[in-house]
């Protein structure tokens, strides 16, 4: 037993500090896809983590753990002697909905409700009618449609440019040891510092640069490019890592060379990877803060926007940025499923 | 040129782009090292430093940050850890109840900041339930200047938002875990409490340690939650006193000081703790 647990212990610490992707690995390898996305990039780590462990109890050859599978599977349907689904299970299940459930809720409710309705007192918990007046505000007075589009095209652009600087790492971290053992500080730095710490003084250095407070937001994607290609380069690294080395040999012995190579062999191989940090990468740079506070003075992205909205005690208005703010996140839950099953299905490995 | 060789310069070649994640943080890094530590002239200095530690601002803000974070970290591994057992006990809709433990950690910050404005300002939705069952005197002032409950408040819902990554790591953990351990410390005739605390808890600790390094970096690099909820006076803390010298009082050298106080800190702290752990796992093999 306390050998178990050491090597649990170790397992976890390596799972961790080895590489996070170690378990966003799995993304790849076709664990099935979490159902909750958004805040990805964390989220992404456990939810893998606690995929795999689904996944691979039963293969994992141990054969203590396959009898107690097989014993939970008679057991099941008979009661349990610590099954206890009573009212406190229900009463628990009941205040973790309401909290947090309610808050969302009550965005929705703020961002569909007339001006009117926040006046009243105590606040009605239903809009007294459906309004558009806040969502208006997108292309009325000062549009905000602007700014929309703006985040979008820095997310996308911070996306577009770190797939292409970090997933050739990533594939250079999986095929050369020096490379490989390079990485982790890359990707520690980058979780370790404050972003204020190198907000501050970019700013600074962005001003001559004429890049920032820029209108197409550039600054900001060199700030955020500090976020996404770890990511970029975490995830293809584990992708390129798992694909089996004989691909790659069969196409150099085919006359490919080492570029033909990872861009038609490796990289198609592992498109739903690159494409789960797309996704990961577009989302982290979308929702980011304190960058896009400090570079983006005036032609703000999404966060600082609503960040002066509440300040300003425009709830309405905030409440419908935030909305917009969801969409992204949902569009992914909602397009995840086929995604992932398609790349299952035509992945090179299992094909 | 043999295959080999051609081969490691191309992939060192297609490694080096990247590099310039690097430049982006080593080059601002190094800069603000430069503002916060010369004057006007260019000459060294402490004076930034001297003048930033004696500011009451800033005194304030090294107290609450290491009070928020680390009683954050610490309500999160209480309730990640009841939520794990509690979820591992769960015999239905496992996966729709864990989305729905998600859902706070799954929003983009700001958004979930905004729906906690919503309910703790004064004239929110918390206190206008309160005041319709209790009536008008009954209002609390969550978010109010000056107050500890402000504080608090700050605490719970910075926790709240991470809990579930804390609870997923350990449920996770806690699945894993084969079910003859708990059989046969049921035979030798523990009970719920013992299994617990002599054989769940002890076996998702490590789970958790690297749950808990994971979470007290970021806990540390609090920026939005103080700043939406209650603003840089009420409740400062360095990366936010670092955005107030920026932005509002238009201090660059004082803005490196604070912030690099803290990055300075975090690495030598994350620095330290991978040591530990390399000298820990090194013993335990």
């Amino acid at each position: 037993m306390r050998l178990e647990t050491l090597r649990q212990g170790r397992r976890a610490v390596a799972l961790n500090f080895g590489a996070i992707s170690h378990l966003l690995k799995l993304y790849g390898s076709g664990g099935p896809a979490p159902r909750v996305a958004g805040r990805f990039a964390e989220l992404a780590v456990p939810f893998l983590l606690f995929r795999q462990t689904e996944g691979t109890q039963s293969a994992q050859g141990n054969t203590e753990r396959n009898r107690s599978t097989v014993k939970d599977r008679l057991r099941k349907g008979k009661p349990r002697r610590h099954s206890s689904v009573g009212a406190a299970t229900i009463f628990g299940l009941a205040v973790l909905a309401l909290v947090d459930l309610v808050p969302v809720y009550l965005v929705f409710r703020q961002a569909l409700a007339p001006e009117a309705d926040s006046v009243a007192w105590p606040l009605h918990w239903w809009p007294s009618r459906l309004s558009l007046a806040n969502l208006s505000h997108l292309w009325q007075g000062q549009p905000l449609v602007g700014n929309v589009l703006l985040s979008l095209f820095v997310a996308s652009l911070t996306t577009f440019f770190s797939l292409a600087l970090g997933v050739p790492a990533g594939w250079a971290a999986a095929r050369l040891r020096q490379v490989e053992s390079a990485t982790p500080t890359v990707a520690i730095l980058s979780r370790v510092l404050p972003p204020i710490a190198i907000a501050v003084p970019l700013t600074s250095l962005l001003i001559p640069l004429h890049l920032y407070n820029h209108p197409l937001g550039l600054g900001l994607v060199l700030a955020h490019l500090t976020i996404g290609i770890p990511v970029a380069i975490l995830l293809s690294y584990a992708g390129f890592r798992d694909l089996p080395r004989e691909l790659e040999e069969a196409a150099y012995v085919d006359g490919a060379g080492t570029l033909r190579t990872l861009l038609f062999v490796s990289l198609p191989a592992t498109r739903g990877t690159v494409a789960a940090a797309a996704i990961l990468i577009f989302l982290l740079s979308w929702d980011e803060f304190t960058y896009a506070l400090l570079i983006q003075l005036t032609h703000r992205t999404l966060p600082p926007l609503i960040y002066y909205f509440t300040e300003y005690g425009e709830l309405g208005t905030a409440s419908a940025l935030a909305l917009l703010m969801l969409l992204p996140a949902t569009l992914v839950i909602l397009g995840m499923q086929r995604l992932i099953a398609r790349g299952l299905t035509t992945g090179v490995v299992k094909g | 040129m043999s295959f080999r060789s051609r081969f490691r310069l191309t992939a060192w070649l297609l490694a080096l782009p990247a590099l310039i994640v690097l430049a982006l943080q080593l080059v601002p890094l190094a800069s603000a090292f430069r503002t916060a530590l010369t004057n006007e002239h260019g000459q060294f200095t402490l004076q930034h430093v001297v003048q930033v530690y004696h500011d009451p601002l800033f005194l304030r803000a090294v107290r609450f940050n290491l009070l928020i974070p680390l009683a954050s970290v610490a309500i999160e591994a209480v309730a990640g850890v009841g939520m794990a057992l509690w979820f591992h006990e769960l015999r239905r809709g496992k996966s729709l109840w864990r989305t729905v433990a998600l859902v706070p950690f799954a929003l983009p910050e700001i958004v979930y900041l905004l729906t906690m404005k919503l309910v703790f300002r004064q004239h929110g939705y918390l206190n206008s339930l309160i005041v319709s069952l209790a009536g008008n005197n009954a209002a609390i002032g969550w978010l109010s200047p000056g107050s500890p409950l402000a504080v608090a408040v700050l605490i719970a819902v910075d926790a709240w938002r991470v809990t579930p990554l804390v609870f997923l790591i350990v449920l996770a953990a806690l699945e894993q875990m084969p079910e003859s351990y708990l059989d046969a410390a049921r035979v030798d005739g523990a009970s719920r409490w013992q299994l617990i605390w002599l054989v769940q808890i002890p076996l998702v600790l490590p789970a958790l340690l690297v749950a808990l390094a994971i979470r007290a970096v970021d806990a540390f690099r609090i920026f939005a939650t103080p700043l939406v909820l209650v603003g840089v006076q009420q409740v400062p803390v360095l990366t936010s006193v670092a955005y107030h010298y920026k932005v509002e009082a238009n201090d660059p050298a004082a803005a490196n000081v604070a912030a690099l106080t803290l990055a300075v800190a975090l690495l030598l702290g994350t620095a330290l703790a991978l040591g530990l752990a390399r000298r820990h796992t090194a013993q335990g093999s």
